[in-house]
């Protein structure tokens, strides 16, 4: 019943909530550790001052640097053959129209949509005769990361790489009555239309637009579905006891993967992918032993019922997402996944040494040093961020060992103080007395190798639970960290922290400087600096140059910039840079009540904060996976869930994008007509 | 400067919504800040509904029986079905064919863009200052000459034809209506302050374009021919392309000035508005607002006067408010000098695009006045009959009926077909008592003869002073005053006529004639369809009967109506302006000025069978402009509509723009293709 309901104070609709993430939002945060918010550290700092020190009002010293973000030195940078530069395009207005809508100057074109052929001899979508067999070929349901990868020397043809979220089988089956009454077939349809697609692309003409190449030899062209391909598990928790399984013994060989979210491209062209919301695809947590059912709890999946709510009933087809049978098949999922899409035959791997939470995504950048840094986001309520720092060296020229570099390294978490009076964050969004919301922050060490840092947990364990990880060593809990990616310009390192309905309400924690606003419905943007430049260390200061809303809203904030200029903008989701750094943000579930789009603002210098839309996507659908080309000619962005709207069905659909019939979800280029950089 | 104050102020009382008073001060010389031209005393329909009422109560006793006119009251019969009408052009032979109208309505909006239904795209074909003649400088905005806008794609394209050489290719042919120059000149401050050569510039830019276009791969796009050959590429200006005058008028003391003694060649033409194809694959062409391009009318002898102030042409001062004052730049425009030029403009022009090097031509037959445009069908006996409005408040409708007869192959002879025959006006009669104007409105109505080769059928008018003076010779013979009637096009499918009756929001108001059950409402802002049938299908013949299938407006409003359709399940639609059909027959409706205030937009419903009157929006344009020409070719795969004066709101300027449209910079009118993703038939 409540799945019918609109969720208060949320502007992603309760079909979203149900097939996307489980009805996460609906559940307690499943962080229920103790450990200090931001707010308490800084209570305890003030405490201690007040111990310490006289009265007055001098600059407040807690136990961290408190000194302001100081500029990094520039990271290498993608090399730009047309750098884009001052965001000139006009900004399109918040509109609640059934179609996606670009400034006057550009056009874009659908490249691909859900069902469209794939591999070689997939037939085209048939919504009354969809299979496993004929899902395995086609693009996936509800693309949202996406990465385009240019084959060397050549800058006519790439390969789209996407991820498939999630599926709602209410706008994917006609006649649709309930989970239950889905066919087998139907649920290995919809199984096979999670994970993800490779797909060669070519360029039309001369111009920014992309399309699917269409001849018969496409070596490249491959779909990775939950249903039925082969990942290989790497990295120190590998074959442990806890990845076991009757079907897979040894613990290395994992079927499928599973709400594949954000991602990012590596330096050695590979993608990685992050396997977010896994858990509410299992069903039998009720089943498990008593000793364990914290450890499923700890990742969301119900203990105290066999099947959580808007259960899809996946064990109908394959018997593993029965945890009562299968208890380890659950910690085969919530990690980042690694797709080299230039080797087809090679199978994608799971690095178990980047931790097992619900992954947003993952993006690296290289260290100075010439280690590589994965920057990522536990994207849900009141959980925390994560670095990850490879143990060998980024090798310019030697792209089989760079392959190696996620499977061992450093895990940490970041714990983040900051630098006003709990006093003066009142939960309102008020800046406090120093104009910024802003702070230091150190990176916990969780795990080096094999060797664990958290009392009582070994290495293993650390990677496997990672969440208990963070709860033990008092990581700060964050507003649903989803996208995190350094800017390859400037190093300064951006996260998406979407909202969180829940913070500071009830019994859940407080406001702190980082997450400032109580009940946060929109969420703010989140800027890391490592010190000195040097994304192998461990401590950073931060600030929050964006905090999201309607800009006439006093709690909004945009880094200072005039906000009678800015556009609205309403939870945050996936970021982007162009090669001259201003930062591209896309959103999900805009409670603005708007459709959700796409907005670019530069992110240094006088016109930081200068928050423009730059595209909207139709009603229900939100804005995935922005990637802008290296040549700054193109923006992708992925349609997820256009028309997921309650009472919308494949029958009655919300919205007909792309095709006038029935909602698609689809991956988009746009370009500006004249070829000029994207924003410029 | 009385005058320039008052462009920058919303006009009262003007078309009543949202055309900008820019739009009314460039377009139509702010036509309706003026008194309506025609003051002439005849009767409108309800007094011609009135005196039958009297009439009624001399002969007949009471009682609520049927009403009995002077003419034949009967219902709208229906038309003989589609089979009887010759479907004389168009290609209709294409592989896809159009049907239902299954496309989901946009939603009215305000967004400065061009929005299209999903599974469909847009592109634009050609805008302004585009090359269009081989060698025609790239657009340089601070650097416009006239030489160079003489080879470039004109402003404000209006009218739309595409006629086709094979499958894939075309030639388009586009009317350039008008120019705003605020819109036009970076650092424009007045029309005063214009150079000679920027006058020049904007002269150039009126006129209309031949473009040949080809077919973008095997879809429903097409884009211009990028080669250096171009033969059929052509700029029509109205700076100096002589044009040929036809007919009766041609020649006459009346069409004489001092640089054409003969009074046979025109340069230029002017405010083309709207037009139609023929069967032998020419243009058509309206001449429309021209009386503002005019100065000097104070000064022209007193006999004179009338004449010029019966189409407009202000005889009280020097200069018509706002005037652009081309005497500047051709002497000819004073009239002063030169009294005679006025009246070698206000004909409908035929251009054939086939034949570059042919002067297009300016037909007298087919009579002088506002044109907003021409259509023409073939009639079963063969003669071809063009149906034309007047575009002005309380003008009246016109057909013409070819002396000659067409010979399908004989494209020569059918060349000459407009330049004889004969011209009548409408007269309409509605078929309720006065105090019982309520949809659905229908009546009856007759052409009145006007004028049959060189002879008049008007009492104190030769046939050379009915052609020229139209206007006049309607008002003596008692033609009806109409709300405004503009584009006037017959269906090949059932051989109905459709008229968009704009607005007309004078209708009723002060001393102004009175609503009849053609013209319904008082201060009519939104206007209505009108759609004639000819009695026993014969376009040649003299009696019709009328109704008006949609009554525009906010669906939600008591005083609109839609064919009798389920008012909640249809797009809210305000001043129609161009009507075009689909092969199935579907009537396609453009408007001009959305009263609704939301962007104006191109509209299609099906107008016979059960769904007539389910119209649905299909696009909208941009802030500010106008949804003309809209054009669908012969295989139903392409809709081509112009959108004219993007971004033309009071206080906007090049430099200011309101829309930045197409380019992101700053407004230029354009020429859009629609068409679907999947090659099918537009709008099914």
């Amino acid at each position: 019943m409540r799945e019918l309901l609109p969720l208060l104070g949320h502007g992603r609709d309760a079909k979203t909530c149900l097939y996307r993430c489980g009805n996460a939002c609906d559940h307690p945060a499943p962080n229920q550790s103790d450990n200090a918010y931001l707010g308490d550290i800084i209570d305890a700092a003030v405490s201690r001052r007040g111990l310490l020190a006289a009265g007055g009002v001098g600059a407040l010293v807690l136990g961290v640097d408190v000194s302001p973000a100081t500029a990094a030195p520039a990271a290498p940078a993608a090399a730009a053959p047309t750098p884009g530069g001052a965001l000139t395009f006009k900004p399109i207005p918040p509109n609640e129209l059934d179609t996606f809508i670009v400034p006057n100057g550009y056009d874009h074109a659908v490249v691909i949509r859900w069902g469209d052929p794939i591999v070689a001899g997939a037939p085209g979508l048939d919504v009354h005769h969809q299979t496993g067999e004929t899902q395995s070929k086609q693009f996936g349901f509800n693309n949202d990361f996406l990465g385009v990868l240019p084959f060397p020397g050549r800058d006519d043809r790439a390969l789209l790489v996407s991820n498939h979220e999630y599926t709602n089988e209410e706008l994917m089956f006609p006649g649709f009555t309930t989970q239950e009454a889905l066919t087998v077939d139907q649920v290995r349809a919809a199984m096979a239309a999670h994970g993800m697609s490779v797909v060669e692309l070519e360029r039309v003409g001369d111009t920014g637009q992309w399309r699917p190449v269409r001849s018969k030899r496409r070596p490249y062209n491959k779909r990775i579905t939950m249903l039925a391909t082969e990942f290989r598990a790497d990295g120190p928790a590998a074959g442990s006891p806890l990845l076991r399984t009757a079907a897979d013994p040894a613990g290395t060989t994992i079927i499928g993967t599973l709400n594949n979210c954000a991602g990012g491209v590596t330096p050695w062209g590979t993608v990685l992918s992050g396997e977010e919301n896994f858990n509410q695809y299992f069903v039998g947590g009720d089943a498990v032993p008593a000793a364990d059912k914290p450890y499923l709890n700890r990742y969301g999946i119900l203990t105290t019922a066999r099947y959580p709510s808007g259960s899809r009933r996946w064990e109908r087809a394959q018997e593993r997402f029965d945890l009562a049978k299968h208890p380890h098949e659950a910690n085969r999922f919530g990690w980042i996944v690694e797709v080299d899409p230039f080797d087809p035959g090679a199978k994608p791997r799971k690095h178990t040494a980047m931790g097992r939470f619900k992954h947003e995504g993952a993006n690296v950048i290289v260290a100075k040093s010439g280690h590589v840094v994965a920057y990522m986001g536990d994207d849900e309520r009141f959980e925390y961020l994560y670095k990850f720092v490879s143990a060998g060296k980024y090798r310019k020229n030697d792209r089989r060992h760079n392959l190696t570099l996620l499977e061992s390294g450093t895990l940490y978490v970041a714990q983040l103080s900051g630098d006003s009076p709990a006093a003066e964050i009142d939960g309102t969004g008020k800046l406090p007395s120093d104009g910024a919301f802003d702070g230091t922050g150190r990176w916990i060490k969780l795990v080096s190798g094999t060797t664990s840092y958290v009392p009582g947990m070994t290495a293993i364990e650390v990677l496997t639970f990672a969440r208990l990880a963070g709860d033990a060593v008092k990581a700060t809990k964050m507003d649903r960290p989803e996208d995190v990616q350094p800017s390859l310009k400037t190093g300064k390192i951006y996260a998406a922290l979407t909202n969180n309905t829940n913070r500071g309400v009830g019994t859940y924690p407080g406001v702190d400087e980082a997450n400032p606003r109580v009940a946060n419905k929109h969420g703010q943007i989140f800027e890391i600096t490592e010190d000195g430049g040097d994304h192998t260390g461990t401590t950073f200061t931060w600030s929050l140059p964006i905090v999201c809303g309607d800009p006439a809203d006093p709690s909004t904030y945009f880094a200072g910039f005039d906000k009678t200029k800015v556009s609205p903008i309403s939870c945050p989701d996936n970021v982007a840079f162009d090669s001259t750094g201003n930062l591209w943000i896309a959103t999900d579930g805009n409670a603005l009540g708007s459709n959700d789009g796409l907005f670019a603002t530069p992110i240094e210098g006088p016109s930081r904060g200068h928050l423009k839309q730059f595209l909207t996507v139709p009603p229900g659908a939100e804005t995935c996976g922005p990637f802008i080309t290296g040549d700054d000619r193109s923006v992708f962005v992925a349609v997820q869930h256009p028309g997921e709207v309650t009472g919308g069905t494949i029958d009655n659909p919300a919205s007909t994008w792309p095709d006038g019939d029935f909602a698609k979800p689809a991956v988009v280029v746009t370009w500006h007509l004249d070829n000029r950089a994207i924003g410029s | 400067m009385p005058d320039i104050r008052r462009r920058l102020l919303p006009l009262l009382g003007h078309s009543g919504g949202s055309r900008d008073a820019m739009t009314c001060l460039y377009r139509c010389g702010n036509a309706c800040d003026h008194p309506a031209p025609n003051e002439s005393a005849n009767q409108y329909l309800g007094d011609v509904v009135s005196s039958a009422l009297s009439r009624r109560g001399l002969l007949a006793a009471g009682g609520a029986g049927a009403l009995v006119l002077g003419l034949s009251s009967s219902p709208a019969v229906a038309a003989a079905p589609a089979s009887a009408a010759p479907l004389a052009h168009g290609n209709h032979g294409g592989g896809v064919k159009a049907g239902p109208l299954t496309f989901k309505a946009i939603p009215p909006n305000q967004l400065d863009t061009l929005i299209v239904p999903n599974g469909y795209d847009s592109s634009v074909v050609i805008r302004w200052g585009d090359p269009v003649v081989p060698g025609a400088p790239a657009f340089d905005l601070a650097h416009q000459t006239a030489k160079a806008q003489s080879k470039q794609f004109g402003y404000n394209n209006d009218f739309v034809g595409v006629i086709p050489i094979d499958d894939d290719r075309a030639l388009l042919v586009v009317n350039h209506e008008y120019t705003n120059e605020e819109l036009m000149f970076p650092g424009f401050t007045s029309l005063d302050a214009l150079s000679v050569e920027q006058l020049k510039v904007a002269i150039a830019a009126h006129g209309l374009s031949v473009v040949e276009i080809e077919r973008v791969g095997h879809t429903g796009q097409w884009q211009p021919v990028r080669s250096k050959r171009l033969r059929y590429n052509r700029r029509i200006t109205a700076l100096e392309t002589p044009f040929r005058l036809t007919g009766p008028a041609a020649g006459t003391p009346a069409l004489r000035t001092a640089a054409d003694p003969k009074g046979y060649t025109v340069i230029g033409t002017l405010n083309n508005c709207a037009g139609g194809v023929t069967p032998w694959g020419t243009v058509l062409s309206g001449e429309e607002n021209f009386n503002q391009y005019f100065v000097g009318g104070d000064a022209v002898p007193e006999a004179d006067k009338a004449k010029l102030n019966r189409y407009g042409i202000t005889t009280t001062a020097r200069y018509p408010s706002g005037s652009r004052k081309w005497d500047r730049a051709q002497e000819r425009f004073d009239l002063a000098k030169h009294p005679n030029e006025a009246n070698r403009f206000g004909w409908i022009v035929e251009v054939d695009p086939f034949n570059p090097d042919a002067p297009p031509r300016k037909h007298t037959a087919m009579g002088r006045f506002k044109h907003e445009g021409a259509n023409v069908i073939v009639a079963r006996s063969g003669h071809v009959v063009a149906y034309m409005g007047d575009d002005e408040r309380f003008d009246y409708l016109y057909k013409f009926v070819s002396a000659g007869k067409y010979k399908k192959n004989d494209r020569r002879h059918n060349l000459t077909l407009l330049e004889s025959g004969t011209l009548y006006v409408a007269k309409v009669t509605g078929d309720s008592p006065a105090g019982e104007i309520t949809a659905p409105f229908d009546g009856t109505g007759t052409w009145i003869k006007l004028v049959s080769g060189n002879t008049s059928y008007v009492p104190g008018m030769t046939a050379a002073e009915v052609l020229t003076f139209t206007r006049l010779a309607g008002d003596k013979v008692g033609a009806t005053k109409m709300d405004r009637p503009e584009d006037v096009q017959p269906s090949l499918k059932t051989g109905k006529i459709y008229a968009a009756m704009t607005n007309n929001t004078n209708r009723g108001v002060g001393s102004n004639p009175g609503v009849d059950e053609a013209n319904p409402r008082v201060a009519n802002k939104h206007g209505h369809i009108f759609e004639l049938v000819e009695s026993g299908n014969d376009h040649t013949g003299t009696s019709f009967t009328w109704s008006l299938p949609i009554v525009c407006g906010d669906p939600a409003a008591a005083d609109t109506y839609f064919g009798g359709y389920d008012k909640t399940k249809v797009s809210p639609i305000s001043c129609p302006d161009n009507v075009a059909f689909d092969s199935a027959g579907n009537l396609w409706i453009s408007t001009d000025g959305n009263a609704l205030g939301t962007n104006d937009g191109l509209f299609a419903t099906p107008i016979e069978g059960a769904e007539r009157g389910a119209l649905k929006q299909f696009l909208t344009v941009p802030r500010g402009a106008e949804t003309c020409g809209p054009f669908i070719t012969g295989d139903d795969r392409s809709v081509f509509v112009a959108v004219q004066h993007p971004g033309e709101i009071s206080g906007a300027t090049v430099d200011k723009p309101a829309s930045t449209w197409p380019d992101g910079d700053y407004a230029k009118p354009g020429v859009v293709v629609t068409w679907r993703l999947d090659g099918g038939p537009v709008g099914s």
